[in-house]
């Protein structure tokens, strides 16, 4: 087994799709990998913590290269593989199989595009049906998504989820009571893990965002927004020192927030192929010391257009 | 969709700035209900090509259709090579006159595909298909998107690849010639496009009786489009016609194009002129080409004239150096000058400089040598480029000496040029190195030190520059004297061997071995004193770093070593801090040991070491070192060849995988 998954990450790794039953098959393998998995699942330093990706291949390839090779390093990604991005498929397959590979040097959790209702709109979808021809591709690949566990909490030190916080959930064992193997519900503790967000703003405004408190309702029309108040009570509350958290572009691929009490981790740089924003992953090593490293998005030449050669520099 | 159709930022950096409306778009992106659907018909009972075939007819979903389409030449082949599925005749007819100009167009350039299943098919149908297939070429050949039209030109000569019989040529030539009658100019051009495409496949004699007659008749057209492309078909023709039979049959041709009234057919022809080098016998050539550039390079229209500099370049080339004139390279080096315009021309010059200076010789240097140090410097930075890029081919045409005098200095500015310059010339720094006199070696060597630097905590910057800068190390090592080793490049390495990005510290941890080797050799008393002592004192005491990521680098670089560095020194030096790794807190630290081991386990040299044979069994009883089914799959390589091994290896197994 460990072999035809190497030659698929390879095929992967070149940003080749798989074909229809490789992708079947690679699916079956992740379920049983997944399943096992806690909805806040426990994972030891050393990690590097990674945001949003959305469909950007070569990004996530220049990603492994400033953070090293997985399984070389740790890795946790916060959600959102998919969408946005013209390599959906290949992003999260790549991902997928690393997982089935490496199950303990990769976690994957989920995002708010990890579902069927938001693939619909933001390209996923679209992007299988224009590779595959069928629907099949989506069907399994949404089916996995509802089997990406909800959070994970390193060293028990660090709480990471994709979008934030949900006022119907004050510690993280609530978090573990969740029947979380459907899709992603429009409202309730779930959907808030997966769609809420702190308060702030990408201009800064006044009063400054970080004094606001509380919790407000989402532009998004799901999740909601917090303050530092909430924040701060929520780690105290669970003993924890930290809340990584992505779902929110960040022009300069991290921000810390609320006393450092929460930090928002972007790794899609130059979102959507214009937004002009560098990314960012968060280091940690085995005794937690934080390290960002800041990336900018591949160059063209790397986004290897296959069969063409490049340019010669010169005549000889 | 495009690779490069990605908005803005084409160069990968953060220079564009946000349009805020753009902004608000993707930061508010919300939650939506949908529930769109795609078609999905029943396989059951049906085969590929029939499902295929059912989606291309019916189905309303624009992409998934496409998909199909576009799918339908793999499909076909595998039908045709495994079942008795009559080839889709009629659906590719149908498809060619699809509303979609995108479906239309992916027949077209499908239209290879299929030829290519029906040969290795090789089924009696075959003939009979080739002839449709024709039809819906020349059909799509007028058709009225251009993308469509492109590919059914090139679409022409590949069916044309498998017409058998006679009357099926016959019937090709007649849907050519009327082609060239066309009513409309642009059917004229795709028959003298097609002409050109065609040579090759009917050979030599049907190109003297068929389609030099053509092309002869579309080089008088009223259309300069038509004209302009007959100069282009008519190098293409004459190369597969006989040297002599081409000269007298389209060199007129050629040559009154080549005087044209209209400015664009003239350029075509300078576009050309390195071409005729393959049509005519050699002394035509030459005679030709001096008699055809000098008029082109002086002509009236700025377009002609540098069309025909830009192919100055690779004419010289052909020409070689005993036909190259004074005046010829006095042509060239004044596009070095050339300031006006858009500029291609420097661009040109730069990039073709290394082929002219191989073509007419160290002892002409002189002649083009101004032209280079303009060029270098030049104010646009891809002019800079391109010589950076060929510096080391230059030093290698220009012997030691010259290098030195002439090519040192700008070596040594283009160091400190823009990122983009500076990786022109570090990609083949050893390279150029060598070439200069050893004495002259270590004087650039500080300009090192800043190569690729980032700006600001934890930004990464040019990660890309610093890799390729550790990639030359070890070969630079090589080249340079021990003591610039160990003042310049050690101290280097070792700041490389810590670089915030992990594709620069892998490139040189691979890279420090060679270094090391190529500065202390195998003297145990080199390696335990001096400047070499205090680097391998820091190299070892990166084993006990309490960063993670310095243990692994370390483990990484002994494994590394093996081949490179002499066996003893490895064993006395660093093995007894790397076998210590075994205890390591750190999974991913006990992994690298496991890949590194296997490497020392495949070299004789390290056979039957009690410690690493220890340390070997330990790790394969380590949950936590999941992958060193590495290790096995080298041992067992190692043993089908024959090689010694402690035979420990080849036991590990992947205990990590569910």
């Amino acid at each position: 087994m460990s072999s035809d998954l190497d030659v698929m990450i390879e095929t992967l790794r070149r940003c080749e799709v798989l074909k229809e039953s490789e992708v079947k098959w690679l699916c079956g393998k992740a379920m049983e990998v997944l399943v096992e998995e806690s909805n806040v699942q426990r994972i030891d330093s050393p990690v590097t913590i990674c945001g949003d990706i959305h469909g950007q291949f070569y990004d996530l390839v220049e990603l492994f290269k400033v953070g090293g090779d997985c399984p070389q390093t740790n890795y946790l990604f916060m959600g959102d593989f998919v969408d946005r991005g013209f390599y959906s498929v290949e992003t999260f397959l790549l991902l997928l199989a690393l997982k089935v590979r490496y199950p303990d040097r990769i976690y994957l959790i989920r995002g708010n595009h990890e579902s069927r209702q938001i693939t619909q709109v933001y390209g996923f979808y679209d992007e299988c049906l224009r590779k595959y021809g069928s629907v099949n591709v989506w069907r399994y690949c949404t089916d996995i998504f509802d089997y990406l566990s909800l959070s994970a909490l390193v060293d028990n030190r660090i709480l990471c989820v994709h979008g934030g916080l949900s006022p119907t959930i004050t510690s993280v064992d609530q978090i573990r009571t969740i029947d979380r193997k459907q899709e992603v519900p429009h409202d309730g503790a779930m959907c808030d893990l997966l769609w809420s967000g702190a308060f702030y703003t990408l201009v800064p405004i006044r009063p400054h965002p970080e004094d606001v408190t509380g919790w407000g309702l989402s532009p998004r029309g799901a999740g909601y927004l917090f303050g530092g108040d909430v924040c701060h009570q929520f780690n105290r509350t669970n003993g924890v020192d930290l809340i990584a958290r992505a779902h929110q572009l960040v022009m300069e691929g991290y921000k810390w927030m609320f006393d450092e009490e929460l930090v928002t981790v972007w790794s899609a740089p130059n979102y959507c192929y214009r937004c002009g924003n560098v990314a960012a992953i968060l280091e940690l090593d085995e005794h937690l010391e934080k390290n960002f490293k800041v990336f900018e998005a591949a160059p063209s030449e790397s986004r290897g257009v296959p069969a063409k050669k490049a340019a010669p520099d010169y005549f000889l | 969709m495009s690779h490069n159709g990605e908005f803005g930022r084409e160069d990968g950096r953060a220079t564009a700035r946000v349009d805020p409306k753009d902004l608000k778009e993707f930061v508010s992106e919300k939650y939506v209900e949908v529930d769109t659907s795609a078609d999905d018909y029943d396989a059951v009972g049906l085969t590929e090509l029939e499902l295929c075939e059912q989606y291309c007819r019916a189905c309303t979903v624009s992409v998934q259709r496409l998909f199909h389409v576009k799918s339908l030449g793999m499909v076909c082949t595998r039908a045709l090579s495994t079942g008795n599925e009559a080839f889709p005749l009629d659906l590719v007819e149908t498809l060619a006159q699809d509303d979609d100009s995108e479906v239309r167009q992916i027949v077209a350039e499908q239209l290879g595909v299929f030829i290519e299943a029906l040969k290795t098919a090789r089924r009696e149908q075959e003939t009979d298909v080739a002839t449709g297939l024709l039809y819906v070429a020349f059909l799509l050949v007028e058709d009225d998107a251009d993308g469509v039209v492109e590919a059914a030109e090139v679409a022409v000569s590949t069916v044309a690849t498998v017409l058998d019989r006679e009357e099926d040529v016959e019937l090709l030539l007649t849907l050519l010639a009327n082609l060239a009658k066309g009513q409309e100019e642009e059917i004229r051009v795709s028959a003298a496009k097609i002409c050109g495409g065609l040579a090759r496949v009917v050979g030599g004699g049907v190109s003297e009786q068929t389609l030099a007659p053509i092309l002869r008749t579309i080089a008088s057209d009223e259309a300069l489009q038509a004209r302009e492309a007959a100069a282009r078909a008519i190098v293409k023709v004459a190369e597969v016609m006989d040297d002599a039979i081409a000269e007298d049959a389209l060199l007129p041709s050629f040559k009154k194009l080549a005087k044209d009234a209209i400015w664009s057919v003239r350029r075509s022809c300078a576009e050309n002129l390195v071409e005729l080098s393959k049509c005519f016998s050699r002394e035509t050539f030459v005679k030709v080409a001096h008699d055809l550039f000098e008029p082109l390079a002086n002509d009236v229209s700025f377009q002609v004239r540098t069309a025909a500099l830009e192919k100055l370049g690779p004419l010289v080339a052909e020409l070689g150096g005993e036909h190259t004139s004074a005046a010829l390279v006095d042509h060239f080096v004044s596009m070095s000058e050339s300031t006006g315009g858009n500029n291609g021309l420097q661009l040109s010059c730069a990039f073709n400089i290394p082929g002219v200076a191989y073509t007419i010789g160290h002892a002409r240097w002189h002649e083009i040598r101004p032209a280079y140090n303009v060029l270098a410097h030049s104010v646009q930075w891809r002019v800079r480029r391109s010589l950076a890029c060929s510096l080391h081919e230059m030093a290698k045409i220009l012997g030691k000496e010259t290098t030195q005098r002439d090519l040192l200095p700008i070596f040594e500015a283009m160091l400190s040029d823009t990122d983009e310059v500076v990786v022109g010339v570090i990609d083949h720094l050893a390279e150029f190195m060598s070439q200069v006199a050893p004495h002259a070696r270590t004087g650039p060597l500080y300009l090192l030190q800043d190569v690729g630097k980032a700006e600001g905590k934890n930004v990464i910057g040019n990660w890309r520059l610093r890799a390729a800068l550790s990639e030359q190390l070890g070969a630079l090592s090589k080249v340079l004297p021990e003591d610039a080793n160990e003042d310049a490049l050690l101290p280097l390495l070792l700041r490389l061997l810590k670089d915030p990005a992990s594709a620069v510290r892998a490139k040189s941890i691979d890279a420090v071995g060679g270094v090391l080797h190529n500065t202390a050799k195998a003297s145990s008393l080199r390696w335990r004193s001096g400047k070499v002592g205090d680097v391998v004192a820091e190299i070892k005491l990166m084993a006990t770093n309490p960063r993670w990521l310095d243990r692994q680098a370390y483990v990484q670089m002994c494994g590394a070593f093996v081949g490179v560095v002499d066996a003893n020194i490895i064993k006395e030096e660093f093995l007894p801090l790397m076998l210590m790794c075994v205890d390591d807190a750190v999974p991913n630290v006990k992994r690298e040991l496991a890949r590194s081991l296997a490497r020392l386990d495949g070299d004789r040299s390290f056979a039957g070491i009690p410690d690493v044979l220890d340390t070997i069994r330990t790790l394969r009883n380590d949950p936590d070192v999941e992958s060193v089914s590495i290790a096995k799959n080298y041992v067992a390589e190692e043993r089908s060849n024959g090689e010694y091994t402690t035979g420990l290896g080849g036991e590990f197994h992947a205990t990590g995988l569910r």
